[in-house]
């Protein structure tokens, strides 16, 4: 008894402490997929685009969150339609801030959080408004199975789940996932942001904006795994990495926080594979069982006045696109 | 120049109205509560019933995650936790902009699903401030206490706990 006692302590403790370590800088290709600046229409200009998602017939739905509307790309990266609009009324969207907000089932139909009222909103992928529904949180993002549950992460100092689950009418249906840190206070909600990602058979994938861990969940909400990542050693000061874990920030949950990573986004492949995009200019590729197996810094473009945000991995292919949100520009990441 | 100035008034008067006008006299806002029918669970309209002491209202046109003023559900929680005894409260959804499966989801997600319901707060709209409004009736339906536009969520915590606590002695 007592060994599995030992175990299960050093098995938390293990689970505490991160690694930190240098991550690899490597060369990857990044092709122009759709530059903002480079549409003659102004109309096809993004401006501070928030999310994106890629279907399975390779179009490309972008939150363009600074026009409030979804902007539709064919898979040449040609401006092709828009909908939603600006105000109030059905089918009107507000914002997404920097959320993960859009997700595409196996339909095409795109699901829309938007984090300011807070609503998701669903509409047919020509644009046709379906339905909304309100949920009493703000949502860092969205996902949608092969089944078309909606999965949303939400955004609350209520010391509750990390995954609510809808069904494609919108009727609440579930809610799971234990949080890092079970206090309240400002810290903790900002630890348990969570974004998440749906396989292709409705497991669920997990990042922690500021925590470097990934999780698998079963579609009924069943821990499958818990893979920690490397925290890139340069991303860390000697002084932050003394209180960079969980027991200092359950012991002091209201204290200021800086954090080293930001998970921007996660993204899963229709292999089962994955990318998390980190701070604005790394990538972590996780396995199907959700273990990290590669992590490198990559060179944009225009160095660090590319500013990416979103990552997205094509369900058929093993493209992957880059958004910049500082200048509309979407790359794709080449092998 | 007269005429042109009333209608600057006039139309100033309109948009701040829009947006701040729990200014208004509290009579004006008393009759408008008094109007507000929620949907029993019968399927019909009712009006609020009164508890025996005080009955907190908060009405609900919208919620907004940009509301400057904070969270309001977390404010209630805390108004709510422990519910102070002789106190009633309705959280009061407006039928026109939530649906009835809106108000289910939260009464399965949130707590105070007791208090939750769905109504017609038609009457009230102009006094709402960010699409919500926190008024409190005493147990013969008459105004004590109401929201002023611009309250922060700490003011409204602080003001309402007073105010149960009083009530209370």
């Amino acid at each position: 008894m007592s060994t599995v006692l030992s175990i299960a302590l050093i098995w938390r403790l293990a689970l505490a402490v991160q690694v930190i370590s240098a991550v690899p800088e490597e060369q990857v290709r990044l092709r122009p997929f759709y530059l903002s600046s480079q549409q003659q229409d102004a109309g096809s200009k993004l401006a501070a685009p928030a999310a994106m998602a890629v279907a399975r017939s390779g179009s490309i739905y972008v939150f363009d969150d600074g026009n409030s509307r979804i902007v539709k790309l064919n898979p040449r990266g040609k401006f092709i339609a828009e909908f939603g609009q600006p105000g109030s009324g059905p089918g009107a969207i507000d914002r997404a801030g920097l959320n993960d907000s859009v997700a595409v089932d196996e339909n095409e139909n795109v699901y829309v959080g938007d984090a300011a009222t807070p609503r998701v909103l669903i509409f047919s992928s020509d644009g046709t408004f379906q339905r909304s529904f309100r949920v009493p949180f703000p949502m860092t993002s969205i996902a949608v199975s092969r089944k078309r549950e909606i999965f949303l992460t939400p955004d609350t100092a209520r010391p509750t789940e990390l995954i609510y689950v809808f069904s494609e009418t919108g009727k609440f249906l579930r809610r799971f996932g234990e949080r890092l840190i079970k206090s309240p206070g400002s810290l903790a909600r900002n630890i348990n942001i969570a974004v998440a990602a749906c396989d292709a058979n409705d497991n669920v994938f997990v990042a922690f904006r500021s925590w470097p861990v990934i999780r698998k969940y079963s579609p009924d909400g069943k821990l499958i795994s818990d893979n920690q990542f490397v925290v890139p050693s340069e991303l860390i000061s000697e002084s932050q990495r003394k209180n960079y874990s969980l027991e200092f920030y359950a012991k002091y949950p209201d204290s200021s926080f800086m954090p080293p990573i930001i998970t921007h986004s996660i993204s899963v492949s229709g292999q089962g594979s994955g990318y998390l995009l980190l701070n604005a200019h790394s990538i972590v590729v996780f396995a199907p069982s959700g273990k990290a197996t590669k992590q490198f810094h990559f060179r944009a473009p225009r160095d660090r006045n590319n500013v990416f945000i979103r990552l997205a991995s094509s369900f058929k292919s093993s493209v992957a696109y880059l958004l910049d949100t500082r200048s509309g520009e979407i790359y794709q990441l080449a092998k | 120049m007269p005429s042109k100035v009333i209608s600057l008034l006039a139309v100033t008067l309109f948009f701040v109205g829009c947006h701040f006008s729990t200014s208004s006299p509290s009579g004006e806002v008393a009759k408008s509560v008094a109007r507000i029918k929620i949907n029993a669970a019968s399927g019909e309209k009712a009006f609020i019933p009164l508890g025996s002491g005080l009955t907190i209202l908060n009405l609900f046109d919208d919620f907004s995650t940009g509301c400057p003023t904070g969270n309001r559900f977390e404010t209630i929680e805390r108004i709510n936790s422990p519910r102070p005894t002789g106190i009633t409260l309705f959280l009061i959804f407006s039928e026109k902009h939530f649906s009835t499966q809106d108000v289910e989801n939260f009464k399965a997600i949130l707590p105070m699903a007791e208090s939750m319901v769905q109504g017609d707060i038609e009457t009230v709209r102009p006094y709402l401030s960010y699409g919500k409004l926190l008024v409190i009736l005493d147990s013969k339906g008459s105004l004590i206490w109401q929201e002023r536009a611009g309250m922060s969520e700490e003011q409204v915590l602080s003001e309402v706990s007073q105010l149960i606590h009083s009530a209370g002695k």
